[in-house]
């Protein structure tokens, strides 16, 4: 049985594609078989990060509209085995996903073997965000610690609550927090809500949280997936929180400002420094 | 992990120029994109089709352009083909068969 995982958040530019690349490519080094959807149709950019995009041939509505098959417009990741990235289309119509169409790919993709599906929501509430939940048996909320952001996720909870196929048959979506771009320092000082006032808001299980890291621009600027960059910050705290994903219990890291001894703080601390 | 050290140790000092290059690729794809006509994604992979009935291709390294002058337009195809040099008997074995049998055919006939 496949597993569909939709990485949302209402609010935009929070971190869901960052996160969907990450996560899916942590499964799949954790051995799963693990395709990336991206929804965002008419602004994709998970073949961006992934560092795909040269290889697009044929997209997600494609294969919708049966233009081409699945296998066709399926790229298979050339860096991590068992990874296979479905790439939006750039077409304006933005009902070009159909309800039925995204179900049969699913289906289609469930019946190939896939062992997780990850979705990679667009912003807002609208049709594209809609559709990319509908069919979620978990549901990963990006969050960031901001107030627009935090008001944004418990509106996505709702919709996930009365608006997806398994809450109308009376199921329930598993659902977990990510907090991502966090910054222990500027928590500490009292300049940014920390990880329990979020988690008391929302009341969502925590998944992870991720620091603000400069690793993961560098990570974009190449189109690796941060989650491949073992020595960051950003990219441990990934790998833990795929680990957590899969049943593991992981204490949470990066949460509090890392002391500096006196010699790092000559010398700089290089490894877990935050923006 | 090792590949990622190679990705990012390559140009350690400079992944912004990685992301330059990268960029301006996809851009020039969009901008073309957003102009050209409705029927072009299709005739392009139709074109695709095609081609790779006969040669094996790399459809990642197509581009292919629409150039509107005032009294004509062009259509430019540019296609590296995989293998290095295509010779008649380097095309696809599969496609060489009918033809042999088509050959015979008509002398037969
Ligand atoms: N942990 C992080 N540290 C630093 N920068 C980050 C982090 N996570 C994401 N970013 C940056 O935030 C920006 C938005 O990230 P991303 O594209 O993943 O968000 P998104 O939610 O998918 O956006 P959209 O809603 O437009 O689809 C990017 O510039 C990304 O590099
Ligand atoms: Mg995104």
């Amino acid at each position: 049985m496949a597993k569909i995982i939709v990485v949302t958040s209402g609010k935009g530019g929070v971190g869901k594609t960052t996160s969907s690349a990450a996560i899916g490519t942590g499964l799949a080094l954790r051995g799963h078989r693990t395709a990336i959807v991206d929804f965002d149709v008419g602004l994709r950019n998970l073949d961006l990060i992934m560092g795909c995009e040269r290889r697009v041939v044929y997209d997600f509505v494609n294969v919708i509209n049966e233009e081409a098959s699945l296998k066709q417009a399926l790229i298979r990741d050339k860096r991590t085995e068992n990874l296979y990235i479905l790439p939006a289309s750039q077409t304006r119509d933005k009902d070009a996903l159909s309800k039925e169409g995204v179900e049969r790919v699913l289906n289609e993709l469930a019946n190939d073997g896939f062992e997780y599906i990850v979705c990679d929501s667009p912003a807002g509430i609208e049709h594209g965000a809609l559709m990319a939940l509908y069919f979620a048996d978990a549901a990963i909320i990006v969050t960031n610690p901001e107030v627009s952001s935090v008001r944004d996720s418990d509106r996505i909870l709702g919709i996930l609550q009365s608006k997806s196929r398994r809450a109308e048959k009376g199921e329930h979506v598993d659902e977990y927090l990510l907090l991502t771009r966090y910054n222990p320092a500027r928590v500490s000082r009292g300049e940014m809500l920390g990880v329990e006032d979020v988690k008391e808001i929302l009341a969502v299980p925590l998944l992870g949280v991720i620091p603000e890291s400069q690793s993961v621009l560098k990570a974009s600027n190449v189109g690796a997936p941060v989650i491949l960059d073992p020595e960051s910050d950003a990219g441990s705290a990934y790998m833990d929180a795929v680990s957590r994903l899969l049943g593991e219990e992981k204490a949470h890291r990066f949460i509090n400002e890392e002391k500096k001894g006196l010699l790092k703080r000559i010398f700089g601390g290089k490894k877990h420094e935050t923006v | 992990m090792r590949l990622f050290d190679y990705i990012f140790n390559r140009q350690e000092k400079n992944t912004a120029s990685q992301a330059k290059d990268r960029l301006q690729l996809v851009v020039a794809h969009q901008r073309f994109a957003q102009n050209q006509p409705d029927y072009f994604p299709k005739m392009q992979r139709e074109i695709l089709e095609v081609i790779r009935k006969y040669v094996d291709i790399d459809e990642t390294e197509l581009s292919m352009q629409l150039d509107q002058n005032e009294d004509c337009s062009i259509l430019e195809l540019n296609l590296p083909l995989t293998a290095k040099k295509v010779q008649t008997n380097s095309l696809k074995s599969k496609n060489n068969k009918p033809k042999a049998a088509a050959r015979k055919k008509v002398k037969e006939s």
